[in-house]
């Protein structure tokens, strides 16, 4: 898959999570940069972005990822 | 040994002198001696229950370190991937059952020692329900310094090898530095294993500039403590003792007497303990970040006891969240609702396991489950309200951006969190009962007992307002992420002495000694 595809992907689960039609993100975006992504919503976006893309993340990359950039990395290893 | 105590200036004076003499590859050794003598201050048999748990974790990583290497030289070897599988789920079968027992252990010597009197004490209470004249006798189990503490250290090491965010630690004697690092393990921070360990067992040289740092932040430490939570806790024990005396505005000043107090006193712990550890060059995890100024509940417990609520996160509110069974009912629930829905129907879940767990953390009595069901409620009801009071916000038309608007939140969230500690100082809930009924129908100095008293003079409340005034200013600046050491290191060299004077003069002068001062204990070492 490619990383443009996932991203673009990836923004239609934020926006869907989060429910701002204007959040677009990048490499570098972290919870800091996205209103409302808190540890509260933390899981349920983790959910929604397996749901999207058929992938399964363990509880190491929940806790370790640090931005969308990871996210994206562990999207592409595993599809 | 207390913090505060003569002896522990000196054992540090002895610790930073030997650190810095030694060769760098032994400085972790000395570290490791260090700890120990101050853990043995305690009494020898509190050090039993550590050594049993830095041995059972240190067991259980070896076990893991095993089990992974069998693995990788199984998939290194020719086999079908129907067979590797097999193997590696045999494998991870037994992985969780290390697991498993290595963090019942040491749970259950910590809930055992914590909480079995608690346990007794509320089944006798149960069956006198039925049967008046029956006992259960106390236990009188010792409850070893730091327990809560290092307990939370020894299960995060152990569940960040089981997943893998760590490397298992091969050398006993590292991981018992890790566990026992004196800074940290009476009061907290809670650390983690893969943050800390590179920095315990480096070596640091001596930074005369890293150095004045650590010293400094210490002396802000000592000022928190001895100048402004200890006179306070004068005041608050004096009221606390006897609260049928008060009316109920006394007794909402020493409410927020206590908030000052507890901040005071653990920060002022932490600022002791991370100050001691930048000057060996060691970085213990931030607990504090000026959590008075939060605009709400959940952004207050990101800024109150940092580590704690971060440990209870990523090992009991995201494993929880993960289940099987809350994965089964979020999908159950999205098919039915939405998403939302069924994000804050397990959301709130996790919540409630979480924070009756907090609350159960702090001491086994009904008045700290009480405490911790209050934030858990207060959390469930704005995450299912947001909603709500994002459109009300709106059609108000309140701009959010404003200060008026944050200074009411802040306050909002303030008056919350005394709340909060009504039921988390007061003895039981019956005494938290009483004392919410005065303020509410007590109000007027009038209703206070004839006589009565704060406990402390004006000069001393005096002293205790500008010490909280100082504290106050020292975190507005933080939260606007204003460098203060840098500040100071900016000011001419005559003040910034005439500072640490006057700082020191302060500890000296106005730190509560005396006949009767007995080295107050920190409040959260009876956690």
């Amino acid at each position: 898959m490619d990383r443009n595809e996932i991203f673009d992907r990836l923004n239609v689960v934020f926006r869907d999570v989060f429910d701002d039609s204007t959040i677009t993100v990048g490499e570098d975006t972290t919870a800091a940069d996205i209103d409302g992504w808190d540890s509260l919503m933390h899981i349920t976006l983790i959910s929604a972005v397996e749901d999207e893309f058929g992938v399964s993340f363990n509880m190491r990359d929940v806790v370790k990822m640090k931005n969308v950039g990871d996210m994206a990395d562990l999207i592409e290893n595993e599809a | 040994m207390l913090f505060t105590s003569f002896r522990f200036l000196v054992f540090l004076l002895a610790l930073f002198a030997g650190y810095f003499l030694l060769p760098k590859r032994v400085r972790w050794m000395w570290l490791l001696l260090g700890s120990a003598f101050f853990y043995l201050c305690t009494g020898l048999k509190y050090c039993l229950f550590l050594l049993a748990s830095i041995l059972s974790a240190w067991a259980f990583g070896l076990a893991c370190g095993r089990l992974d290497r069998r693995a990788r030289a199984y998939d290194a070897e020719e086999h079908s991937r129907e067979e590797k599988r097999a193997f590696r789920a045999a494998l991870d079968k037994k992985r969780r059952l290390a697991a498993a027992l290595v963090i019942v252990f040491n749970l259950g010597v910590l809930a055992v020692l914590k909480y079995a009197d608690f346990v007794l004490a509320n089944v006798a209470a149960a069956v006198r329900l039925f049967v008046p004249s029956f006992r259960i006798p106390s236990l009188g189990l010792l409850l070893p310094l730091g327990i809560s503490f290092y307990t939370f250290m020894a299960v995060g090491y152990c569940v960040d090898v089981y997943r893998g965010v760590t490397e298992a630690e091969r050398d006993p004697f590292k991981l018992a530095l890790f566990l026992s690092f004196f800074p940290h393990i009476t009061q907290g921070p809670i650390d983690r294993y893969d943050a800390l360990s590179p920095q315990l067992f480096e070596g640091h040289g001596f930074d005369f500039d890293r150095v004045q740092r650590g010293l400094c932040r210490m002396l802000w430490g000592f000022f928190q403590k001895l100048v402004v939570a200890d006179r306070l806790a004068i005041l608050v024990d004096h009221v606390f003792d006897a609260p049928g005396s008060f009316s109920g505005l006394y007794l909402a000043f020493a409410v927020v007497c206590y908030a000052v107090q507890i901040y005071a006193d653990f920060a002022g712990y932490m600022d002791i303990a991370l100050g001691a550890g930048r000057v060996l060059g060691i970085e213990l995890a931030e607990n504090f970040d000026a959590p008075y100024l939060s605009s709400g509940i959940p952004e207050y417990w990101r800024r109150w006891h940092i580590t704690l609520g971060a440990w209870f996160r990523d090992y009991l509110f995201y494993p929880i969240q993960r289940s099987a069974p809350m994965k089964k009912l979020n999908r159950a629930l999205q098919k039915r609702r939405s998403r939302a829905f069924a994000s804050l129907v397990t959301t709130s879940a996790a919540l409630a396991v979480v924070w009756f767990a907090t609350g159960l953390w702090h001491g086994a009595s009904w008045h700290y489950i009480a405490w911790g069901v209050y934030y858990g409620v207060l959390i469930i009801l704005s995450t299912w309200t947001k909603p709500l009071a994002d459109r009300v916000v709106g059609k108000l038309r309140i701009d959010r951006g404003t200060s008026g608007w944050r200074m009411f939140c802040v306050l909002r969230t303030f008056a919350l969190v005394l709340v909060g500690y009504v039921l988390f100082r007061a003895a039981n809930v019956a005494q938290a009962a009483e004392i919410f009924g005065r303020i509410v129908t007590r109000f007027l100095p009038s209703n206070n007992a004839p006589g009565v008293s704060l406990g402390l003079d004006m000069a001393d409340l005096k002293a205790a307002l500008l010490g909280t005034a100082v504290i106050f200013i020292a975190d507005m600046l933080k939260f606007h992420k204003v460098d203060v050491w840098k500040l100071f290191r900016g000011l001419p060299l005559v003040i910034r002495w005439a500072v640490l004077y006057a700082a020191i003069a302060a500890v000296l002068v106005y730190g509560v000694y005396g006949p009767d001062y007995n080295a107050a204990s920190f409040i959260y070492f009876q956690f």
